[in-house]
């Protein structure tokens, strides 16, 4: 699931397809040629061997093993000195975008751990607390029919059992700022999608 | 103690061998249980000396076996289930199937063998509250004996000195065990049929649980604030009645192993002590009564001719003890307006009735939904309405030309000018049930008569409306 959220920021963020269009535009800038492989983010965050080397590292599988999401970075065969320069900056403008796409993917994850977690306590909520609320306000009129307790403590477990609607709402409110948020997470800036 | 008192060797005795305890095990009178919580009456003995046997309210008698010239009975100490009343059952500890245990009968001056099989799952003893007993015999666990092991059977054996009115119950853990309904009734027969004869005698035993309702086992550490107030563990409306023969002569035996004194008050006649846990009450020491207290730890019989026909009240005075399980927390509401109150809190709570707030009576005619296994706080439909009662409450039924070995229910008296409420020689309109407070607006307002119709009072005259009830 978290793969799955983590695939979606990566294909739909903006700040991510900007990041990439500049890439590209470095590379027309510089005439970078002989494009030879494609590296992750990840890798290249964790600083994968990037020079020559015609093989993805051991890494980079190992990790390509763990994250079935990839956000894939093109290098060229940057060899020729007469392109140093073109190549520092498009290196320069992959190991931000590189980072953008692990910023992404953090952001993702926590969006989505947010919105596990907050989806778990509402359901918890409607699932579990509020049909026991419902069973202790039958139970309080039938005591109260009884005359076990009187007008006050029914009074008092009818207002519990208010409060726990409230905290129900509360906690659904609380879902779906977080679902709000992941949406955002997914689409745009972290910045979005603020309670 | 000797050997054949503990029959299958307690703690630290080794036990002969299994073969030898399956015989003595056969030599066991068969263990009689009972299943119902009607009373059943006993039949006359058919064997032995004569004597007219009690009648157990919602109990029985322990049938026995005669075994040379002694009487031999079979006490099983067990977890039992005891319907209280209709839609009520408690789960308790008992002997023979129920608790109140069987009443067990015998004769003054005969011996009687007395074996108690251990089902519980700890140790019990059986004490003979009254008897005149060798040391050894009193049933003390640790002091007269050991107490008996689950699993186990004791013999008690003992001569009966003296004839009257006593009980049994344990002394081992014996809080617990009585709060949970351990005891029984022990009626010793005079030799002489003749002495203290009477045509009809009654038995019961008062015991307090404190069982919340919604659960079926009693709170054995209660040590005031019981719940359940019952006769031979059962409560008003279903205690039978005593069912009486005009012109007999009635004796009603009761005992307390409750923690508090019982005022039982009896309707129709005055009537006088002849018997205590003691003995036989001296004539010139007897006066007329019409309630009599029955201190802790104590059995009183008392006697009257019933000449007096009708439908008389017993109970106990203490008019706490005639409610069953209610909250003893309740505020009062009476003269207070809820109104407006009861609009808001049905918003949230439909279904709830305002109640209390003309007295509680209300209580007695609706029948609402109420938490499982728990009967009203008062309850009860008789003739002319609600009894409005609960716990230890019944009704002695004095009628002309019943058989006398007939015991059941003959129905409501009718009385020959049946009382009609409401058809007096004027009719006073209500007052508020407090007295107005001082009104701040002018006094047109002040004298707006709250419209308070009578009840109907007939059963089942569609209890839960209360049209114009103050709400
Ligand atoms: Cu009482």
């Amino acid at each position: 699931m978290t793969c799955h959220v983590e695939r979606l920021a990566l294909e739909h963020r903006t700040d991510l397809a900007i990041e990439r269009l500049e890439l590209t535009s470095i590379a027309q800038e510089y005439r970078l040629e002989g494009q030879t492989r494609m590296l992750s983010d990840i890798e290249i965050t964790a600083g994968a061997e990037v020079e020559r080397s015609d093989t993805p590292t051991g890494r980079g599988s190992e990790t390509s093993r763990v994250l079935k999401a990839s956000f894939e970075i093109p290098l060229y065969d940057t060899g020729k000195l007469t392109k140093r320069r073109g190549e520092l900056a498009y290196m320069r403008a992959a190991n931000e975008l590189a980072q953008l796409a692990v910023n992404a993917r953090s952001e993702a994850r926590s969006a989505h751990a947010a919105v596990t977690g907050k989806y778990n306590i509402a359901r918890h909520w409607r699932d579990e607390v509020l049909p026991l609320r419902r069973t202790i306000d039958k139970e309080a009129l039938k005591s109260y029919n009884g005359m076990l307790i009187s007008t006050f403590e029914l009074i008092t477990d009818a207002r519990e059992g208010l409060e726990a609607e409230l905290s129900y709402a509360e906690a659904k409110a609380d879902y779906w700022h977080a679902e709000a948020a992941m949406t955002a997470a997914i689409w745009g800036a972290a910045t979005g999608g603020a309670e | 103690m000797n050997r054949r008192q503990l029959l299958a060797g307690g703690a630290g005795l080794a036990m002969a061998s299994a073969a030898q305890a399956q015989t003595r095990f056969r030599d066991l009178p068969e263990a009689a249980s009972y299943d119902s919580p009607n009373t059943q009456v006993p039949p006359r003995p058919g064997n032995g000396p004569d004597y007219n046997p009690v009648v157990t309210l919602n109990g029985w008698s322990l049938p026995w076996r005669m075994n040379g010239n002694v009487k031999e009975f079979h006490l099983v100490a067990e977890p039992v289930e005891r319907i209280m009343a209709n839609g009520m059952v408690a789960r308790l500890w008992g002997y023979n199937g129920q608790s109140t245990g069987p009443t067990i009968e015998a004769v003054e001056g005969g011996r009687v063998c007395i074996y108690v099989t251990n089902r519980l799952p700890e140790h019990t003893s059986v004490h003979w509250h009254g008897l005149i007993l060798p040391s050894g015999m009193y049933g003390v666990g640790g002091l007269s004996h050991p107490a008996i092991p689950p699993g186990k059977t004791f013999v008690y054996e003992f001569d009966l000195t003296k004839s009257g009115t006593f009980m049994y119950h344990p002394h081992a853990d014996e809080m617990v065990q009585m709060a949970m309904g351990m005891m029984g009734l022990l009626i010793v027969h005079p030799r002489d049929p003749a002495f203290m004869a009477v045509d009809r005698d009654f038995a019961f035993l008062l015991a307090a649980y404190d069982i919340d309702p919604g659960t079926y086992i009693p709170r054995v550490a209660e040590m005031t604030n019981f719940n359940m107030w019952t006769w031979n563990s059962r409560i008003f409306p279903d205690i039978d009645p005593l069912v009486v023969n005009k012109g007999d002569r009635v004796r009603v035996r009761c005992g307390n192993l409750t923690m508090t004194n019982h005022p039982i008050h009896m309707h129709g006649y005055h009537f006088e002590v002849t018997c205590t846990d003691g003995g036989w009450v001296r004539p010139e020491a007897r006066w007329p009564e019409v309630s009599i207290d029955i201190p802790v730890g104590a059995m009183r019989a008392y006697e009257f001719d019933a000449i007096h026909e009708g439908d008389w009240a017993i109970h106990c005075h203490k008019s706490h003890h005639t409610m069953n399980a209610m909250g003893h927390d309740l505020p009062t509401f009476i003269g207070a307006d809820k109104r407006k109150l009861t609009g808001m809190i049905r918003k949230e709570t439909r279904g709830y009735m305002p109640m209390g707030t003309a007295g509680m009576a209300d209580m007695g005619e609706m029948s609402m939904e109420l938490p499982e296994n728990t009967v009203p706080m008062m309850t009860g439909w008789g003739p002319y309405g609600p009894l409005e009662m609960g716990g230890m409450f019944s009704v002695v039924k004095v009628r002309a030309g019943i058989a006398a070995d007939d015991y059941s229910d003959p129905g409501w008296y009718k009385t020959r000018r049946a009382p009609k409420p409401g058809n007096g020689p004027a009719s006073f309109p209500r007052r508020p049930a407090t007295p107005a407070p001082i009104p701040s607006s002018p006094p047109a307002t002040m004298c707006v008569a709250v419209d308070f119709p009578r009840r109907p009072a007939r059963p089942g005259a569609s209890p839960l409306v209360l049209k114009g009830h103050s709400l």
